[in-house]
């Protein structure tokens, strides 16, 4: 009974490191997730890295920065990406090789409040657990899900990657289910993500004109990821600009936080010597046709705000 | 703190450890403080109102010993206490929400203000077993426990603390005052039983209830089929998410020596309704008929007043699991199915031995068991209605639909319509998820089969059990947050 159980343990074993092998060299394929795209980058060098969240994501056309400046770019932003994401994002692609000149980091107060208010999933942890031995990685995983879950996490074979099934799923040995390959959310050449969407009615006509009196309360472990941003990009000689890109006015103008958040990030700006562009202040915020909801642009929008954004980046 | 959670493991491991590395006279108390660890998980303060409950059971269980003339009035205070504190964390609010129903019906112009409380989690199991402890040692088949630290581990053992088995103290205490020391075959046989709990809890259990929440959340907008699937899926979900948990329950316990009853005996496979209570929630069920069933009189006496009996057992068992009407009909209509039941069971006598009518009564017990759940899943009274309604209409509909319309996709019918997100491989690992439940079960279910798998060669076996972690690792949701159905009882 106890050899059988042993024999049985040690297959278990072999197994689970078979798997843990194949999901880790599997993650590194999955080119489709913006985040993996944006680590498999190597040894290219760019002009212009704009970096953020989903704002920039879908809110930055890089052909147009590209034609207008005659600069080659890169959007570094993803969806739901906190400044915690950001950072090793950063930091991976510049390990990798890539070299940026001047980058462009987007600031505004979901980026500042508490991760887990602003994003549904601030840190996608699940793409990163082919990188729990990077220094970057294990501090985030440490600070975002405690010392635990990591050396569950690292010493366990397979365990981190049976707990994201549904994105790790068995399916994938079953060539019967993945006959239709998945269409590209993304330009696989900028990074950028254009949505034709305009933003509904239901929306746009929402009544709200009560002004919300609510409070900024800055989140310490966003200020200390945007600090580290600041101080990888001294290091890399890198020209770090930080930008807001516009949302709705109707709903923008109309929370205390808000304005918080504008004179927090101008104080802070200027404390770390760099240039803060609010771009929320333009007339172009209150176009409803440049919105895909009201902290989205869409297509037309992320084109008009991108040639805006291009001629400001030529005057300076 | 829940079985499927991260803590838990950490917790297991080091409660286990420790159970064996120390010495016998102090387990006890790890197991106890183990226990109290585990339930302030939840709501720490709470903690309290076990503590009286355990306070006032075990001043009631010695006194009882100690003035045997007086032993009822030591009962009475003790059911009083237990009873007291259940009605108000779990009724009060019922109680008073209807005294308002009632007075805005007579145009009244004042309203009781309900508390707020939350109900404690796992009361009702802890309760009644706090009661069987002090009715067993009225009734002279318990001695009085005089150590108050091997009592309030009767209470609280973790591993049975929020969602039973409700155990009797003649299984239980004694099993503290023994030794245990290691066991090779036992820590594995516990090993498998948490693993089939694990194994119909995170696979079966909370996939099913992502299709069945969808449904319950808006009835309206499903095809009837769909309901009708997602009721079915539902009855599988309440008994893999509840046996699950007494699987787990039941392993850990093993693992450290203690036995603990078994709480489910395959119970859809029953003929008839009464079948399926001797299977379900066996621990409950027993319970009711040990100190409410058979105090009122059981089957003896004419026939009203059993069928009285019944009702008023089943009405109990309802109110048991909810403070709501809805709670209250589902407890009514099993005990109504029961009295048709035995009273038509003597005209079909001769057809018992048949496989055909037998395998009509499987089915047909277990479409009225998934009907009356309805009332038991739904928010309220007339959400359980319409549900009911379109479970009816839903074998009719599907007979028509199928004759009269040629490019009827049945499949498509019960997999995709009305936005019914079970489809392509998740459908595929349901299947196969209900297939090795239901058959395995079934195998098990026959003394020649289970005593030729128990033979079977170990490599087979634990090839079966190497595949079952797999399949659990990759298949089982883990980031669902789904508690327990039975918690909240």
């Amino acid at each position: 009974m106890k050899k059988a159980f042993l024999f049985s343990s040690l297959l278990l074993i072999i197994a689970l490191v078979f798997f843990d092998n194949f999901w880790g060299s599997w993650l590194k394929r999955q080119t489709s997730e913006k985040q993996i795209w944006v680590l498999n980058k190597s040894n290219q060098h760019f002009n212009i890295a704009f970096l953020g969240s989903s704002r920039v994501y879908t809110g930055i056309d890089i052909d147009t920065i590209k034609n207008k400046t005659c600069k080659t770019a890169i959007n570094l932003g993803c969806d739901g990406a906190s400044l915690m994401e950001n950072y090793i994002l950063l930091k991976q692609f510049l390990r990798a090789g890539n070299k940026i000149d001047s980058l462009y980091l987007q600031l505004d107060k979901f980026a500042l409040i508490e991760m887990s208010k602003a994003y549904s999933y601030p840190f996608h942890d699940y793409l990163f657990l082919n990188r729990l031995n990077e220094d970057e990685v294990k501090e985030a995983v440490i600070k975002y899900k405690g010392y635990l879950k990591y050396y569950f996490w690292s010493l366990l074979p397979c365990f981190k990657y049976a707990e994201f099934n549904n994105f790790y799923n068995l399916k994938t040995f079953f060539p019967f289910f993945n006959r239709k390959p998945t269409s590209l959310e993304f330009d696989s050449v900028t990074g950028s993500r254009l949505i034709a969407l305009q933003m509904p009615d239901s929306l746009a006509f929402k009544n709200n004109n009560n002004f919300h009196e609510d409070s900024l309360v800055i989140n310490e472990t966003s200020l200390f990821y945007a600090n580290k941003i600041l101080i990888l990009c001294k290091e890399n000689n890198i020209k770090c600009t930080l930008f807001k890109v516009p949302m709705y006015s109707r709903y923008n103008d109309r929370s205390h936080s808000s304005l918080m958040s504008e004179q927090f990030l101008v104080k802070f700006s200027k404390e770390n010597n760099c240039r803060f562009i609010d771009f929320q202040k333009m007339e172009f915020s209150s176009k409803r046709d440049y919105f895909k909801d009201y902290t989205h642009l869409n297509k037309n929008g992320a084109g008009s705000f991108s040639v805006f954004l291009a001629d400001s980046l030529m005057m300076k | 703190m829940l079985f499927n959670s991260f803590e838990f493991i950490i917790f297991f491991i080091v409660v286990t450890a420790l159970y064996f590395v120390l010495p016998y006279k102090i387990r006890w108390l790890m197991l106890l403080l183990a226990s109290c660890t585990f339930y302030m998980f939840f709501i720490p303060r709470y903690i309290l109102i076990l503590f009286l409950t355990i306070l006032i059971d075990y001043a009631a269980g010695i006194a009882m010993e100690k003035y045997p003339n007086k032993k009822k009035n030591f009962l009475i205070l003790s059911l009083i206490g237990n009873i007291g504190i259940l009605i108000f964390f779990k009724y009060f609010n019922f109680f008073i929400d209807n005294i308002n129903s009632i007075g805005a019906f007579f145009h009244w112009n004042y309203s009781i203000n309900l508390l707020k409380i939350i109900l404690p989690i796992g009361l009702s199991f802890h309760t009644f077993q706090a009661m069987s402890y002090t009715i067993e040692v009225y009734r002279g088949n318990q001695k009085a426990e005089k150590h108050f630290g091997i009592y309030a581990l009767y209470v609280m053992y973790y591993p049975q603390l929020v969602a039973g088995p409700i155990e009797r103290p003649q299984n239980l205490l004694s099993q503290f005052h023994t030794n245990h020391s290691f066991n090779f075959e036992r820590f594995l046989s516990g090993l498998r039983l948490i693993l089939w709990g694990f194994f119909k809890k995170l696979v079966i259990a909370d996939r099913l209830a992502v299709f069945v929440n969808n449904v319950y959340d808006d009835p309206n907008s499903y095809h009837p089929i769909s309901v009708f699937l997602a009721c079915v899926f539902f009855s599988i979900q309440i008994y893999c998410d509840f046996s699950g948990y007494s699987d787990i329950a039941r392993g850990l316990s093993r693992i450290m020596g203690i036995e603990l009853m078994k709480n489910f005996n395959m119970p859809y496979f029953s003929k008839n309704i009464s079948d399926f209570w001797a299977k379900w929630h066996i621990s409950l069920s027993t319970w009711f008929k040990d100190y409410v069933y058979i105090p009122l009189g059981g089957n003896k006496g004419n026939k009203i007043k059993w069928i009285r009996n019944i009702a008023i057992v089943f009405l109990i068992s309802g109110f048991w699991h909810g403070a709501s009407w809805s709670f209250i009909t589902w407890g009514a209509l099993h005990g109504l199915l029961t009295i048709i039941t035995i009273i038509m069971l003597p005209f079909f006598i001769k057809l018992k031995a048949n496989k055909i009518w037998q395998a009509l009564s499987i089915a047909f017990t277990f479409y009225l068991v998934t009907m009356f759940w309805i009332f038991f899943r739904s928010p309220n009274f007339s959400e359980a209605i319409l549900i009911i309604n379109k479970y009816i209409s839903a074998i009719p509909v599907f007979f028509h639909d199928f004759f009269s319309k040629p490019n009827f996709l049945w499949l498509e019918a019960i997999t995709f319509n009305a936005n019914f997100a079970v489809k392509g491989f998740e459908f595929i690992i349901i299947i196969s998820s209900l297939s090795i439940l239901f058959g395995t079960e079934l195998l098990f279910s026959y003394k020649n089969t289970r005593s030729k798998i128990e033979n079977l060669n170990l490599g087979i076996k634990s090839s079966f059990y190497l595949f079952l972690i797999v399949f659990i690792l990759f298949t089982g949701l883990y980031h669902s947050n789904q508690e327990f159905i039975y918690f909240q009882f």
